[in-house]
């Protein structure tokens, strides 16, 4: 415990103070004009608990091994470069420190998941502050818990084809924590593999090839106030059970492919205070049950939401539906949800007893909507004479959309919703 | 070409004297004014305007067409005494028509986009005007066909009504129904082909393709981008534009020449 | 007469049309720009694509192998309907496989997008080096089948 708090300590006034104090405080000192001219060598002499200051410098050491609980500080962003051949940095040790050091190049392999810094097995390790520039895989944990990754910026090759890896890529993980991070170009931003109880917070992804967060098999996991914008296909949960998802941006995901949010085979999740705006589909819901989508805000999507039939048992209460093209899509005439008291922008009724509340129900699926997920090839038709035609006779004697999927409590003036992702505007 | 000029002339008098084209080039302005003005900005107000634009423009010159036609029996007749063939004259009667209505549609939409676009959606409003253009020119050759293939009147008038709705209506319910009966076989390529043969689907799909609306028409709407935003496919959709202006024109000159009137 | 030549014309060019899209075979995936049909996942890496043609010429994409099996497990399209299966080659430049004739290999060291860890390898020794590397097992198209069944009780 001492020991920790040391450590602290020591973090903080290296801050504060930059290397001068450093430079006192360390162990070991890498650099050109020091006695130990590279990191490896450190890694040899040093013993756990030191602390080792890599100078300003490009290094090129090639595959360097930590398996030392050792705590690596670079002093003026030192550069580890892996040539465009290297998997740079693999720690098998507990409790490392890896911070303010700049990775760049790691080796494109076709099968090897080359990262810039991998952890194998690992425990109490922090990733803090540091530059991934160019790396195929960023950070990359395996069979790992209880981890910090904090304050990095991750910039891929952001091309098309499958030459990037993932930002930061979890594979069987527990208690994991990943806040303030940057992420740009990868394949995934973050991405999620069968890990637990892990939490992702104040990260922004942005530009990402696939996803800007990815889960898939990973339970009793909690997402906040992140911004995931402009991402080739959003944010994608799949597969997963007792997840919390509240106050992020979903930002323009836009494109044939893409949505906002994507959810398959999820149970007993909460989707609160979220803002989902410009995405092509804000939130798509496929054999996903028991979720709780609260106070969030849709605007401007191409389809706000659209649940398919195998979806059931959620609830959607008091949420804004703000100038989307489509508010609600299902693919059946059955609903086995709860559409209540939300806010339509494109609710036409009226509130003769001025209580908020609209007097005549609301039907958020348009026949169009429902006839495009039946036949997607009916899309060429949108905004036809015809396709209108039969929109305003659907309006009139529902025959064709689902008959319960109503909101028999419309709002009339817009929710105050509090979404908490505007501190993180990046 | 002179006495087509000629003719033509003569005809704006007729039409200003009317005064229904004003009516209908302040209908445009309007209406895209109003659109800019309440409907915020960019492509919403393309999607709206269009969506009005091709209800309007296909009914407004099939019926003031026929109705062109069938008023002006006395005038026509009249005309064929003189000296002129009758091919010119047929020419100076459609186009007299039909380019003050080109007209009074693009300057009624034209004015409003100068005003308030800052030009960002120039390439689209050039396709509006185009498509509108072609529209108007081929449904006014339609309405001149028909009215000169039937003497009656009301069942000039009846099947004019009817073409309109085959082309803005039944042909799209066809197009629906055939896209549910044949699920199972891949559509998309046959159902390019099937666009371009109605041209108001055309200018439609070509329209909504050069807005961002063109995303939520998900795999089907990225099969056509592939082709109508190639250099064939916007080839081939103008010279088709271009073969619907041509047909019912080239019919209704044939019609007018062997008429007996 | 030239009336009649129009309309033959036409027909002829609507007939081309039909068949053109309509005789069945695999269609190049569009990285990056498609959805996997059973996952919904933008489809991404060569590596792993997939297709099922049907009979009457439509084409499903997968996103990996594992997303051709549940496919073919869970959906409407029989045996009888289906034209043909198609796999990537593992190994570059991931040239089409057909299915059956494919050999996979299961490793837990080679992440396929749905976690079942498949490859496909246009031999069963080009398979069996790639086990040598990264260990796994050897199947073919129908232990690949049965893998994936039996994953997913």
């Amino acid at each position: 415990m001492k020991k920790k708090i040391a450590q602290y300590a020591f973090l903080i006034l290296a801050l504060l103070q930059g290397g001068s104090v450093a430079g006192q405080t360390a162990d070991l000192v890498v650099g050109t004009d020091g006695s130990i001219p590279s990191l490896k060598q450190a890694l040899e002499l040093a013993r756990p608990g030191d602390t080792i200051l890599l100078k300003s410098g490009v290094y090129k050491e090639g595959a360097v091994l930590v398996d030392k609980s050792v705590q690596i500080i670079g002093q003026g962003f030192p550069v580890l470069d892996g040539e465009g051949e290297y998997q740079i940095m693999t720690v098998t040790a507990d409790d490392v420190v890896i911070r303010g050091i700049e990775f760049r190049n790691v080796g494109v392999s076709f099968v090897e998941d080359n990262a810039a810094i991998k952890l194998e097995g690992v425990s109490g390790v922090r990733i803090v502050e540091n530059r991934f520039i160019e790396a195929f895989f960023g950070v990359y944990l395996a069979q790992s818990q209880k981890t910090l990754i904090e304050g990095n910026e991750f910039y891929g090759t952001g091309t098309r084809e499958a030459t990037t890896g993932n930002g930061i890529h979890l594979w069987y993980c527990k208690e994991i924590t990943i806040r303030n991070n940057k992420i740009n170009g990868h394949r995934d931003g973050i991405y999620f593999e069968f890990v637990e109880d892990s939490k992702v917070e104040r990260n922004l992804s942005w530009g990402n090839l696939r996803y800007g967060l990815h889960f898939m098999f990973s339970d009793r996991c909690e997402y906040l106030k992140n911004v995931f914008r402009q991402n080739g296909a959003g944010v994608a949960v799949m597969y997963t059970h007792n997840m919390s998802m509240h106050d992020n941006l979903f930002e323009k995901n836009w494109g044939s492919a893409a949505f906002g949010l994507l959810l398959k085979e999820i149970t007993d999740s909460y989707i609160t205070n979220n803002r989902f705006y410009k995405n092509s589909i804000g939130l798509y819901t496929e054999g996903s049950n028991r979720l709780h989508v609260r106070e969030n805000t849709f605007e401007e999507n191409g389809w706000a939401v659209k649940i398919m039939a195998n979806s059931m048992e959620s609830e959607f209460v008091h949420n804004n539906f703000i100038n989307n093209t489509f508010d609600v899509a299902t693919n059946s005439r059955q609903n086995f949800n709860t559409f209540d008291s939300n806010y339509w922008s494109s609710y036409t009724g009226y509130d003769l007893n001025r209580d908020g509340i609209g007097d005549v129900p609301f039907r958020p699926v348009r026949l169009f909507s429902y006839i495009v997920e039946k036949q997607q090839t009916a899309m060429i038709l949108s905004r036809s004479f015809f396709i209108d035609i039969l929109d305003i006779a659907e309006r009139i004697v529902p025959m064709l959309t689902p008959e319960t999927l109503v909101d028999a409590h419309p709002r009339i003036k817009k929710l105050n919703v509090p979404t908490g992702e505007k501190e993180n505007e990046g | 070409m002179d006495k087509v000029g000629k003719i033509i002339k003569y005809q704006l008098f007729d039409i200003f004297r009317n005064k229904w084209l004003l009516f209908y080039a302040l209908f445009f302005f309007v209406v895209t004014d109003g659109l800019f003005r309440f409907g915020g900005g960019g492509a919403k107000v393309i999607i709206s305007f269009m969506n009005i634009m091709l209800f309007i423009i296909p009914l407004v010159s099939i019926l003031f067409g026929t109705m062109f036609l069938y008023n002006s029996r006395e005038y026509i007749e009249l005309l064929l005494t003189q000296p002129v063939k009758r091919r010119v004259l047929f020419a100076g009667l459609y186009l007299g028509l039909a380019l003050p209505l080109v007209a009074g549609f693009v300057l009624g939409v034209s004015i409003p986009f100068a005003l308030y676009d800052d030009g960002g959606q120039l390439a689209t409003l050039g396709l509006l005007l185009l498509s509108g253009t072609f529209l108007t020119l081929m449904f006014t050759a339609l309405a001149f066909f028909i009215a000169l293939r039937n003497e009656d009147r009301a069942r000039g008038f009846g099947i004019s009504i009817l073409v309109w709705l085959i082309f803005s209506f039944v042909y799209d319910g066809i197009i629906l129904f055939a896209s549910f009966s044949l699920a199972d076989y891949p559509i998309e390529k046959p159902l390019i082909v099937a666009s371009m043969l109605n041209p108001i689907d055309l200018a439609r799909i070509l329209i909504l393709l050069k807005t961002d609306f063109s995303a939520l028409m998900g795999y089907t709407g990225a099969v056509f981008q592939n082709f109508f935003g190639s250099s064939l496919g916007i080839t081939v959709s103008l010279l088709t534009m271009l073969v619907w202006t041509m047909i019912p024109a080239i019919l209704g000159t044939r019609t007018f020449e062997k008429k007996d009137f | 007469m030239r009336k009649r030549g129009k309309t033959s014309i036409t027909l002829l060019l609507v007939t081309i049309a039909v068949i053109a899209g309509c005789s069945p075979g695999p269609e190049p995936i569009e990285y990056g720009a498609v959805k996997c049909d059973h996952c919904k996942m933008l489809i991404m890496d060569r590596k792993f694509g997939s297709e099922l043609v049907t009979v009457k010429g439509k084409v499903y994409k997968f996103d990996a192998v594992e997303c051709l099996a549940e496919f073919m497990l869970d959906s409407s399209v029989t045996a009888a309907n289906t034209h043909s299966l198609w796999v990537s080659d593992f190994e570059p430049p991931h040239e089409f496989l057909i299915a059956e004739k494919a050999f996979y290999l299961q490793s837990e060291r080679i992440k396929s997008p749905m976690g079942l860890g498949l490859s496909a390898y246009s031999s069963a020794e080009r398979a069996d080096e790639f086990r040598r590397k990264y260990g796994g097992k050897v199947l073919s198209f129908e232990q690949m089948l049965d893998y994936v069944r039996a994953s997913r009780e």
